[in-house]
């Protein structure tokens, strides 16, 4: 890379940073290098999204919690949302979980799941009816996107407080819930799941994180210190252990819980995702429980894993204390080239951040982060990590909101709404809080679920948050706006001998004298599915140098001299099929025809 | 009789000492100092709003008294009433610039994540007085949160310098040798933590951290399992404790708080809990025993059979009593009157078998 140059973005990151803090210097000097690389005239500041929900139209959307007067346990847990291509126009479309209502009250549940067509202009259609998702009567939470079947179609699972539903993609745009047939019959409350090949046998299985024993009948009156009824917290209830299924390659799944080591655990599990800390090629998985220890589940290399997470100091804070574990995420945020967990926690808890040491024990690193200290007055649910600036780290997000709505009453400083949060990674793993006086950024929300996916094809990674008994929320990425910006590359993976979608495959890009390394995951966050395809900003970098993909089936794909923003589309096995320019040029004219996840 | 009452409050005698400095207040109602130990006695008992009463009367009556903002401050911030608290301490501190006000002030700031203004009370303090081990600690820690590594360490070890047998100041050295890397120089620390408070999770976990790091796997297990049960203990004992401050007039809730604090071995707090349980139910037998019981279980043989006397004579015929008043006075070396508290037992229970056997075995010794 041009050093110059180099030095220009480092100040208009500066610069822009400034801006959003109201000491406006941004736009002054600094002109752009070439006609493909950044214009820094146009792009906007790192961390500036504008609301397009409204927009989009999405205002019709509110998550349901049922609440009539109960302080029922579920009611404070929201839902999540997602991104999906259901139809396979090569443009993400929308999914959110309407919540529920219960069968007492007077309330009735408008939908359960809102499936939202993107009409790649900026709009969005609800088309819940003609895609088969109207009529779900369910008490949902979360929802995780993946194709179970390798048919090319995205399916999802959608967890709730009964029997988790399956909803299969039939690849005409519709769906046909199909959990009872497949094997998915447990009947209890569910939160995060996780879509990963454990046993490389190129098909998804799946792990179904469980919370609490709870029922209308077994709730319990947990109050702030007032006479007045509050919603109880984890300790009062006994957790529930996940279960594990393995996936039969015929659409159906066998559980296989005790048989491959998920038997025993606290339960209380809010957030899921898998990892490969000790870089073997065997999935790991890492499990984040509320007022329960954290779980490391380290992959033994045939399918079955052994619990580690005390052990490995992902258990507990630094204090040997459980905490409040909800979202969670994984990805190598500096230059050491090792994992770090991220867990999203409790109002006067820091967000747990814990980087691999490469011998299977973990550094507590929430303090050296700067994560830690911004975070202790939020109550964080969704968290995920993403380029958000598209300067080739990894930035991280968390969404807050508390889960007492009269907080206000018992705390001076904790309020029920609170802003999101987004951290800027400086390249190293130390992060920077962007604090916004207005706009999404700056606005309070009981916020949940969060997930990241690129709606406008423009290459920058546009948000989507939900609330607790209220809206969604979808924020549009402005750092690269009208073609200008910094720059990208987007990789779609296609397995052949792995798992269709790729689940687990670890990308690695170089470009100049960096690498940047992205794992294809699902789980993430909190109740919600982000976009599969991997972002990589490449700053002001025309191309980059080198892609490698190890494929979960051992396999390895190399490619060179890639230039930047477009999405570089690898099969494996066939290598480098076809470079666009956005998504949208590959989009087909049929809904339904189905181009490579 | 304010003596009388700081004793009875030392020992856990919430409703002796209360009485006590009713009395004084009673007798000598311009006395700032009674007022000042009643506010005291008050926040004990969690009875906050009485409490700041009593403080203000102090500061009616002598506008100088040392001390009463100060208290006045700790009441506001152990109801989470933080910004009160500094406001509270900022006016302490114009009459007197104390080092322990800042460093409740620094406390204050750091709840409500003011951390630069809790770093400036810290170091304020430290200006006032270098050796105040309590400021340098607060200050490491506060740095250690910001991750200032180095400069955490440092305060740390000062602290820890000056309070050698703290054993938070210990356990927070440990933790953050640990934390920069330095597991066997953490080691030692730790190993003392652990020692010094068996009950507490922190210690144990990060010991067996350390000695992972330092590849005594087999070693460091049993320190992370016994940290895994601790951690279980604790986080009930934190839920109680919730629910007794929660519904401060519930003897229940308290008793319960206190039986687990004392099942964990954290026999301080089960003091005090039992103490505010007692202060509810004050002629309650099964409270003053076990309080009696902790105070001789901590070597403090004299509150125990003062606490055992007055048991006994609210109610005489109780048999555990007797017994147990016995077996403190054995402890304490005086056979003779655990004699006749053992008699006293077969008195009302001829049968009662252990009591017989203690006798006989003061007979043949």
């Amino acid at each position: 890379m041009d050093s110059h140059v180099l030095v220009l973005w480092n100040r208009l990151r500066l610069a822009a940073t400034l801006v959003v803090t109201g000491i406006g210097l941004f736009g002054m000097g600094c002109g752009a290098s070439s006609s493909s690389g950044p214009d820094e005239r146009a792009a906007a500041p790192p961390g500036s999204f504008t609301d397009v929900s409204e927009a989009a139209g999405l205002g019709v959307f509110h998550h349901q919690t049922g609440a009539f007067g109960q302080k029922w346990y579920p009611e404070t847990m929201g839902g999540g949302g997602g991104f999906i291509d259901y139809n396979g126009d090569g443009a993400l479309d929308l999914l959110l979980v309407g919540g529920g209502v219960w069968p007492k009250s007077d309330t009735t549940l408008d939908r359960a799941l809102w499936l939202y067509r993107n009409d790649g202009d900026g709009t969005f259609t609800l088309v819940s009816e003609e895609a088969g998702l109207a009529d779900l009567d369910a008490y949902a939470f979360g929802v995780t996107v993946a194709d179970y079947n390798n048919d090319g179609h995205s399916d999802f699972l959608l967890t709730t407080l009964g029997r988790n539903r399956l909803f299969r993609n039939d690849g005409d745009g519709s769906f046909t819930e199909v959990g009872r047939e497949a094997g998915l019959t447990a009947s209890e409350w569910s939160s995060a799941a996780v879509f990963f090949d454990a046993d490389r046998d190129g098909h998804l299985d799946l792990y179904v994180g469980n919370y609490i024993e709870w029922s209308p009948e077994t709730d319990l009156r947990c109050s702030l210190g007032g006479d007045e009824k509050a919603y109880c917290t984890p300790e009062e209830y006994d957790g529930v252990a996940g279960r594990f299924y393995h996936n039969d390659g015929d659409g159906t799944f066998t559980e296989w819980t005790e048989r491959a080591g998920f038997g025993d655990g606290p339960g209380k599990t809010l957030g899921a995702t898998i990892l490969d800390y000790n870089r073997d090629g065997w999935m790991d998985l890492v499990v984040a429980n509320d007022l329960a220890r954290n779980q490391l589940f380290e992959n033994d290399a045939d399918g079955s894993f052994t619990e580690r997470g005390i052990r490995s100091g992902v258990g507990y804070s630094g204090n040997g204390t459980a905490r409040a574990g909800m979202g969670v995420d994984v990805g190598v945020v500096d230059s050491t080239g090792e994992p770090t967990v991220f867990v999203g926690n409790f109002s006067r808890e820091m967000i747990g951040v814990f980087r691999h040491r490469r011998d299977g024990l973990f550094v507590d690193r929430a303090a050296r982060s700067r994560v830690g200290r911004p975070s202790r007055l939020s109550l964080t649910f969704g968290l995920f990590l993403f380029d958000a600036e598209l300067d080739g780290d990894l930035d991280l997000f968390v969404a807050n909101g508390h889960v007492q709505p009269d907080i206000e009453t018992y705390s001076r400083v904790v309020d029920y709404r609170q802003p999101a949060q987004l951290f800027l990674n400086n390249g190293s793993g130390r992060f920077q809080p962007v604090q916004p006086t207005k706009g999404p950024l700056a606005t309070p929300l009981a916020a949940r679920g969060a997930a990241y996916g690129d709606i406008d094809g423009d290459g920058d990674l546009d948000v989507l948050v939900t609330e607790n008994d209220g809206d969604a929320h979808l924020w549009r990425n402005d750092v690269r706006r009208d073609g200008r910006g910094p720059n990208y590359l987007r990789v779609a993976l296609r397995g052949t001998a792995s798992n269709r979608a790729a689940i687990g495959a670890r990308i690695r890009v170089t470009w100049d004298d960096r690498h940047e390394e992205r794992l294809v995951r699902t789980g993430t966050s909190y109740l919600s599915s982000s976009e599969r395809v991997a972002t990589i900003g490449l700053g002001t970098a025309t191309e980059a140098d080198r892609v490698v993909v190890a494929w979960p089936s051992g396999d390895t794909t190399r490619t060179t001299d890639v230039a930047a923003n477009q999405t570089l589309r690898l099969v494996e096995g066939q290598g480098r099929t076809k470079a666009a320019d956005s998504l949208r040029a590959q989009r087909p004219a049929q809904p339904g025809a189905g181009s490579p996840e | 009789m304010l003596v009388r009452s700081q004793n009875a409050l030392d020992q856990g005698g919430l409703q002796a000492a209360l009485t006590l400095v009713d009395s004084a207040t009673a007798r000598a109602p311009r006395l700032p100092d009674a007022h000042f130990q009643r506010g005291r006695v008050l926040a004990e008992l969690r009875r906050f709003e009485k409490s700041n009463t009593a403080y203000r009367r102090v500061l009616e009556l002598d506008p100088d008294y040392q001390g009463a903002r100060y208290n006045l401050g700790n009441n506001a911030y152990r109801q989470q009433k933080y910004q009160t608290a500094v406001r509270l301490y900022r006016k302490g501190l114009r009459r007197h610039a104390a080092a322990r006000t800042l460093v409740a002030q620094g406390r204050a700031y750091v709840a409500q994540e003011k951390t630069d203004s809790a770093r400036t009370a810290y170091e304020r303090a430290l200006d006032l007085d270098s050796t105040h081990a309590l400021a340098h600690a607060r200050l490491g820690q506060l740095l250690a949160d910001r991750g200032s590594t180095a400069a955490a360490l440092r305060h740390s070890r000062q602290a820890l310098e000056l309070k050698p047998d703290n054993a938070k100041f210990r356990y927070a050295v440990g933790r953050q040798l640990l934390q920069v890397g330095r597991p066997d120089e953490a080691l030692p620390h730790l190993k003392t933590a652990v020692e010094e408070r068996p009950w507490h999770q922190g210690s144990h976990y990060n010991l067996g951290q350390a000695l992972l790091r330092l590849d005594r796997s087999d070693d460091a297990q049993r320190f992370l399992t016994t940290a895994d049960s601790l951690e279980q203990v604790q986080s009930r004992i934190e839920q109680l404790r919730s629910q007794a401050q929660n519904a401060p007039s519930e003897v229940k809730r308290w008793r319960t708080l206190a039986q687990a604090l004392q099942e964990a071995g954290r026999l301080q707090e089960a003091q005090e809990a039992y103490s505010v349980a007692l202060y509810l139910r004050p002629k309650n037998p099964v409270l003053r025993n076990e309080l009696a019981k902790i105070a001789s279980d901590r070597g403090r043989f004299e509150a125990s059979i003062s606490q055992y006397r007055t048991l006994l004579r609210q109610h005489p015929s109780y048999v555990r009593g007797w017994f147990n008043l016995g077996v403190v006075h054995a402890r304490s070396g005086n056979p003779e009157r655990a004699r006749k508290a053992w008699k006293r037992v077969l008195k009302h229970d001829p049968s009662h078998r252990q009591a017989r056997k203690y006798l006989a075995s003061l007979d043949v010794n």
